[in-house]
């Protein structure tokens, strides 16, 4: 099992948390999982990725070249890594943010209008954990539990009022899913990643 | 799970190293940050100097009192603390110097490089000397061969680097913690107070023609020592591989993918994985017996390269695959290079 991930939006959504989260949680459940950032002065705006990996195996490379699972979370990394997910992959996008102007042939499209969810939650920073609750119940190679625990662990203990608020935006993520009943087309429509 | 910058921090506190001097730069910043955090937790120093000229001074200065130091930076930083890397080396002095190394010549960009090898294998400085230098190619490496570099830098008293790359330092794994090194090997040489006895002389500059003469003498048979007992090197799949990649760092981990991809197409690859640069391990060019084509794969123009020739001593056709500038190859590109070679030597086409 692996699965290779590129994670990408804006500076200030959160997107490298994410990709922390996944891979902490990767760690948690016994995975091998590495994770990289893009370190420019994006950290300081302007766009944002990372790369995660996680595989029963050792990882021999951290650096993704094509993706199992995308996650999109602005229009112009959408326009730089959806061309990059594998055939049979997945492609989980803000629906409100971003949107493929060309089709993307074999790639299953996840179309998650995280804005609206996070707006209706009153939590509008938690986009992010949305799309990894939604990821990881179409994609179930790791539990939801598995990412809360990551959470609690990686959240700094001077942001610990963020730990709750993160796991209610992660079970909203994964409520969606479930509730629109996506997750279980997975095995017949071949979702779900490589 | 932890950064492999940090990593290297972690390990120089569990290490006993209780000092640390440097200055700022991208990408190593994590573990001097990591230390600022964590050095006054156990009582040590975490000083951020005013340059990096200022910072590697102290750290001279801070061994020459036999404690275990610390400094990092990345490459244009390096090139400052040249100087005061060959007064450790004349001075015989142990310490660990981190470079995370980057694009380069000149300023450069932030961008992964292995530009540096030649700087760091070659001496980097003036005078006739090496140091010792570790290639990481892991998170967990960055941790072992830091608790290595100390302990060897202290029994050969010699300075040490550790080599790493951006996407080394960035990057995130778990790693399993290393047990905290309990006593640290008396200094009878330092320079740390004379009360009760003879005072101890830290010198970079012997007094007389013939000692300076002398000091090299010395150094080079300690050199000798080092190589003979201290190259490390990662061999994959060399008892009957073919074709065989050489390559260190970050750039091991891509080619290491390609060695699993062409095995599963049946071709007989292996890769020879350099963890000392220098001592450069020649001693595993010499357990290659079914060798017929090598290939150098680094970010840079061919720096290692040169070792690996001269390792080889023309046995093997060698070619090299790489660029400088914070160039970083696909392993499709390694995977298609290699391939090249291997159509050229069946083809009996290849020259050395």
């Amino acid at each position: 099992m692996i699965r290779n991930y590129n994670i990408a939006g804006f500076g200030g959504q959160g997107i490298l948390y994410l990709g922390q989260c996944l891979a902490f949680a990767g760690m948690l459940s016994g995975k091998h999982s590495t994770w990289i950032p893009s370190y420019g002065p994006e950290m300081r705006g302007g766009t944002a990725n990372c790369m995660v990996v996680i595989s029963s195996d050792l990882i021999r490379s951290p650096l993704v070249y094509s993706s199992d699972v995308a996650i999109i979370l602005n229009q112009p990394s959408l326009e730089k890594y959806g061309p990059g997910v594998k055939t049979g992959g997945a492609l989980l996008y803000v629906s409100e943010l971003a949107c493929p102007k060309n089709p993307l042939n074999g790639v299953n499209l996840w179309p998650i209008p995280a804005k609206a969810m996070a707006e209706e939650l009153k939590l509008p920073m938690s986009m992010n954990m949305i799309m990894l609750g939604a990821l990881l119940t179409i994609d179930p190679i790791l539990s939801v539990n598995e990412a809360e625990e990551a959470i609690k662990e990686i959240t700094p203990a001077h942001r610990s009022q963020l730990i709750e608020m993160n796991i209610r935006a992660l079970q909203a993520g994964r409520e969606y899913i479930e509730k629109e009943n996506l997750a279980a087309l997975q095995p017949a429509r071949g979702r779900g990643g490589g | 799970m932890m950064k492999g910058n940090e990593a290297i921090g972690e390990a120089a506190i569990r290490a006993g190293c209780r000092f640390y001097f440097g200055y700022p730069i991208t990408p190593q910043n994590e573990l001097l940050e990591y230390m600022a955090r964590k050095l006054p937790e156990v009582g040590g120093c975490f000083l951020q100097s005013e340059s990096e000229l200022a910072g590697a001074s102290m750290l001279y200065g801070a061994a020459a009192a036999g404690k275990r130091v610390m400094t990092s930076s990345s490459s244009p930083g390096i090139s400052l603390m040249q100087e005061t890397v060959s007064y450790l080396a004349s001075a015989e002095l142990p310490a660990v110097i981190v470079n995370i190394s980057r694009g380069s010549p000149g300023l450069g960009r932030i961008t992964p490089a292995q530009s540096d090898y030649n700087q760091a294998t070659k001496g980097g400085g003036h005078g006739d000397y090496n140091i010792l230098v570790f290639a990481p190619a892991s998170v967990q490496e960055m941790m072992d061969l830091t608790m290595l570099a100390y302990e060897l830098s202290d029994q050969y008293r010699i300075p040490a680097m550790i080599l790493g790359d951006g996407i080394v330092g960035q990057m995130m794994e778990s790693v399993v913690l290393p047990e905290p090194v309990e006593t640290i090997p008396e200094k009878s040489w330092a320079a740390c107070g004379c009360q009760g006895r003879e005072r101890n002389l830290v010198i970079s500059a012997p007094f007389t023609d013939e000692d300076l003469i002398d000091l090299n003498r010395r150094l080079q048979e300690k050199y000798r020592v080092i190589i003979e007992r201290e190259q490390r090197a990662e061999m994959i799949h060399t008892e009957d591989a073919e074709f065989i990649f050489v390559a260190f760092g970050i750039v091991s981990r891509l080619a290491h993918s390609v060695v699993d991809s062409l095995r599963e197409k049946g071709c007989k690859v292996g890769m020879i994985r350099p963890q000392t640069l220098w001592p450069f391990p020649d001693d595993a060019f010499n357990r290659i017996p079914r060798a017929k084509g090598v290939l150098v794969v680094e970010m840079n123009e061919g720096q290692m390269l040169i070792d690996v020739r001269l390792a080889l001593n023309g046995r093997v056709p060698v070619r090299h695959y790489g660029r400088g500038g914070g160039w970083v190859p696909s392993p499709d590109s390694i995977e298609a290079e290699m391939l090249k070679l291997m159509e050229e030597v069946e083809k009996n086409a290849v020259s050395l």
